[in-house]
């Protein structure tokens, strides 16, 4: 199967629904795990190392965290599975959102490499912006972030909303799908509070940081161009 | 030691020029990546019937990099596809694949369609002839393209070699009955 064809991948994911539910399942788990490995999903990672890294002084924490972090993911997702047509209006505003990721990266990495200082502290929310309840928003925002090479997974599972009328189907699939798009993130976010404490790798904090903030400009790049 | 007093830009001068190199490789060398992500939202727009804004990606996809035969291929078809009906449609889908073809000269795919525009809605034999020629001359394992060279051969009023044409397509597809039956209808009769 030809990968790159999105009607390839689509039907084939559409056989499996028909035919072999758990298949179907394990594809929309593996195709979020490998999205969100993708380049597109690096601000998304560097949003949970973030807050992690600020908010939780121990692994366990942080895996409560990114596991909030998830469930806002899987909140939107699975919405989207759920209604019918939800994606197509999605879709309409991904360019507004692309542009303004392109922003948020841009300022981000620039101030990473130590080139700009951003004048304005963040407001701080009681609630909003710490613990699990905080953790949960950040990804509930991040998820409006479709990445391109999510895409084809989003279809197939919206197909079996929209086309077989199976609400229940739709928003199982788009669960998994959110699911297998943790799993990266779930890793990244709870060791964040390992490499943020430990002191062989702050030793590299710095030129760690500076590489992330060139991948962050690349990316806001990237964003602008096929907004 | 004294401070540094020189200005914040003139200071961090090595990390504008990284970011500059950062930028401006990066971009010459992931283009074709660039391209194939808007040529893909471009299909996602197709899929969800969003045809106006599918049109605007893979044209964008064709902006970023026009040596990405995607973005010609999924523009050319959609023109294409009302192409029979409406002449200026017609003409863009054949002017897409023609571009697609000069931008991309190792793509078969590009010289295949404009071949079946020219043959289906225009009735252009001789240029549909010419490029399922340029077609198969790139990929010779494209049995469709010898089947429209075929065809087009045939209605210039050249049977002999339009049969020749259909054999080469056996050879790829020995199942292909198209082929077969137009052999056996078109074979001159001893």
């Amino acid at each position: 199967m030809d990968y790159t064809d999105i009607y390839a991948v689509t039907d084939k994911l559409g056989d499996a629904v028909s035919d072999q539910f758990w298949v179907a399942v394990a594809l929309m788990l593996l195709g979020g795990v490998l999205s969100s490995i993708s380049p597109s999903s690096v601000p998304r990672m560097v949003a949970i190392v973030n807050f992690t890294g600020r908010e939780a002084k121990t692994v366990l924490h942080a895996a409560r965290l990114s596991l909030a972090f998830i469930f806002g993911i899987c909140v939107v997702y699975s919405s989207v599975g759920a209604l019918a047509g939800s994606l197509g209006r999605l879709l309409s505003v991904t360019g507004f959102l692309y542009y303004f990721t392109a922003a948020l990266c841009l300022f981000m990495g620039l101030s990473m490499i130590r080139l700009v200082e951003l004048p304005w502290k963040m407001p701080d929310f009681p609630v909003i912006s710490h613990g699990a309840a905080g953790a949960f928003l950040l990804g509930f925002g991040f998820a409006f972030l479709i990445a391109p090479d999510a895409m084809p997974f989003m279809i197939a599972a919206l197909a079996v909303t929209t086309f077989k009328g199976k609400v229940l189907l739709g928003a199982v699939l788009m669960l998994a799908f959110g699911i297998g798009h943790g799993v990266p993130v779930l890793f990244a976010g709870m060791l964040a509070p390992w490499y943020t404490n430990n002191l062989a790798v702050k030793k590299w904090q710095l030129a760690t940081e500076m590489s992330a903030g060139y991948v962050l400009v690349f990316l806001a790049m990237y964003f602008a161009v096929i907004a | 030691m004294t401070e540094d007093v020189r200005p914040y830009v003139v200071r961090t001068y090595d990390r504008w020029i990284i970011l500059v190199i950062v930028l401006v490789a990066g971009y010459i060398l992931f283009r074709p990546m660039f391209a194939f992500s808007a040529y893909y939202r471009g299909l996602s727009f197709e899929r969800m019937l969003s045809l106006r804004t599918a049109m605007h990606y893979y044209q964008r996809s064709i902006d970023i990099d026009a040596n990405v035969p995607e973005g010609w291929i999924a523009l050319g078809e959609l023109y294409m596809m009302d192409g029979a009906t409406n002449p200026t449609n017609h003409q863009l889908a054949i002017s897409t694949f023609a571009n697609g073809s000069a931008a991309n000269p190792k793509n078969g795919v590009l010289p295949f369609l404009l071949c079946r525009t020219y043959y289906e809605q225009g009735r252009h034999f001789a240029p549909a002839l010419a490029a399922c020629q340029a077609s198969v001359k790139l990929d010779p394992s494209n049995k469709f393209a010898w089947d429209y060279a075929a065809w087009s051969t045939l209605q210039l009023g050249d049977a002999r070699q339009a049969i020749n044409y259909w054999q080469h397509a056996l050879l790829i597809d020995p199942n292909y009955t198209t082929a077969r039956l137009a052999i056996q209808k078109y074979r001159p009769h001893t």
